[in-house]
């Protein structure tokens, strides 16, 4: 079954933000794990500005989410109630870590009104309107040092900038880690990365 | 009881005739820098010509006047200034020839042979020998630098500010490095400017104020035997790092440097900002988060990994 889910304007954003967000991680990687001398995925200059310039283009590109989402009403899909919610959390945990393999169906199936399952609503919801922006002011605050507090007990303020925004980014790319692999669990492997492409989401039923 | 009594009596004579020939000695040596003040201590001194029987007046050369109150200030305020100059000046006028005689050093009193309980100072003298400063044919000893009639030596911060300890003891280096007519004493380069060899520092006269020389020109600066061992120029700190990644207020110190710098360079404000490369040194040396990320990370694609294989195991 074909169900029309992602217009072009959200399509178009995902893959920018897609790649940029590979660009940042494998830059990031390389800034966090190596050193000038040894340098890991990408040559540390290169790393470094490469890095600032994905993350500018992050933000034009997160103004976007934020407008296309606004302007398309699709923003009520990051809406939700508490009412029952770690229930609902809990019922699409044990789908899939044990009704899928038993062949269940999904406990939420998206619908035009609902595209996300409970659990993802609250992933998206988490790293889209909590982790990108505090990526983002973290990010932008190390290129205006002259922001961010100077000593903070003894401790440089940048520093704690730095660490805090490195973490953040290592959260990121767990979720994409994650957020890759329970694409591929479609009726293919692939048929959600194909969605994502013309804008169809495939199911079985 | 009588024992007791004689005891104690002897005990309390003995006391008394202790201090009773410290004060005394006290006193005398008091006496005798009294005589040497009279003249050291002040600008113009006058004595009596025994042939005339004139009262003349003199000039006392810049070098020779001691400032007795700040002399009193210094630990070794109860010394007879005959304990480090020849005994021979006690009388006036002066023997021309004794100048020629050399002085006690530091080391006579602080050294192996030295007064027992005084601080030995054999480890400092050690590192001085390997320091770009001695030669075994000049006249630099530990009194170039360390004045023992002014200086008050501050091992600590306990009590002066981190402010006046660098502005002391970087004017030691200034006495020389920064007076050519003090420096041609020592050496026989006829120009220093200070300000033109340490240009390449990036806000020159705030390192000045903040850092103190032996900093970059010695090894180990936080140890006070150590920081007598002064490298040759050559050797000394140029790598910024050096300091501003070991301490993370001075690494964001010169993060900050380097972002603004490169904002107030060519290239329109956007392009300097996103395209400085500025990086926070010392961000990716916490080894702790690092180890901790991995583990984390190894722990989320293992779990992928089994998930995916009991997909494959349940697929009909």
């Amino acid at each position: 079954m074909k169900l029309y889910l992602y217009p072009l304007w959200l399509r178009l954003w995902h893959w920018i933000n897609a790649i940029l967000c590979i660009v940042l991680i494998a830059t990031g990687i390389s800034l966090q794990y190596s050193n000038p001398d040894q340098p890991l995925l990408v040559p540390f200059d290169l790393a470094i500005m490469a890095h600032n310039i994905a993350s500018a283009m992050l933000c034009f590109n997160y103004l976007g989410f934020l407008v296309g989402n606004i302007i398309s009403g699709e923003i009520k899909q990051y809406h939700f109630r508490l009412k029952n919610l770690l229930e609902k959390i809990l019922q699409q945990v044990r789908y899939y870590i044990w009704g899928m393999f038993r062949g269940e169906k999904s406990p939420f199936p998206p619908s035009k009104k609902s595209k996300f399952n409970p659990l993802q609503r609250m992933t998206y919801v988490s790293v889209m309107f909590v982790v990108m922006p505090l990526t983002i002011v973290s990010g932008t605050a190390l290129l205006f040092p002259e922001l961010i507090i100077h000593n903070v007990f003894e401790t440089g303020g940048i520093y704690i900038a730095a660490l805090f925004h490195s973490a953040i980014g290592f959260f990121i790319s767990i979720f994409l880690t994650v957020h890759i692999y329970l694409c591929t669990f479609g009726p293919t492997i692939f048929s959600s990365f194909k969605g994502m492409l013309d804008g169809y989401h495939r199911s079985k039923e | 009881m009588k024992k007791a009594i004689l005891v104690l009596t002897l005990f309390i004579n003995f006391f008394l005739l202790s201090t009773t020939v410290e004060a005394a000695q006290d006193a005398l040596e008091g006496e005798v820098n009294k005589k040497c003040f009279s003249c050291h201590g002040q600008a113009i001194y006058q004595f009596t010509n025994p042939k005339t029987g004139k009262i003349l007046r003199r000039t006392m050369s810049r070098k020779h006047i001691i400032n007795e109150p700040v002399y009193k200030g210094t630990v070794h305020k109860n010394f007879k200034c005959t304990y480090c100059h020849p005994a021979e000046y006690e009388t006036f006028p002066h023997d021309g020839l004794l100048r020629m005689k050399e002085l006690h050093g530091c080391i006579d009193c602080h050294g192996l042979y030295g007064r027992k309980p005084l601080p030995r100072y054999d480890d400092i003298e050690s590192e001085f020998q390997k320091s770009i400063h001695y030669s075994p044919q000049k006249d630099f000893s530990c009194w170039s630098c360390h004045n023992p009639h002014t200086d008050v030596i501050h091992v600590s911060t306990e009590n002066i500010s981190i402010k006046d300890l660098i502005a002391k003891d970087n004017s030691i280096c200034l006495k020389c490095h920064g007076n050519i007519d003090e420096f041609r004493l020592m050496s026989d380069r006829k120009e220093i400017n200070i300000m033109k060899t340490h240009d390449w520092l990036p806000n020159e006269s705030l390192h000045f104020k903040k850092v103190r020389c032996i900093e970059c020109h010695t090894e180990q600066v936080n140890n006070p035997v150590k920081s007598h061992f002064i490298q040759p120029s050559k050797k000394a700190v140029k790598l910024c790092s050096e300091c501003h990644s070991k301490n993370t207020v001075l690494s964001d110190s010169l993060y900050s440097f380097n972002v603004k710098k490169s904002r107030e360079g060519e290239g329109g404000f956007m392009n300097s900002l996103i395209l400085n490369e500025a990086y926070v040194i010392g961000a990716n040396r916490n080894e702790w988060l690092s180890r901790l990320s991995i583990i984390i990370f190894t722990i989320v694609v293992c779990v992928i990994f089994a998930h995916a294989l009991l997909r494959i195991f349940f697929r009909k």
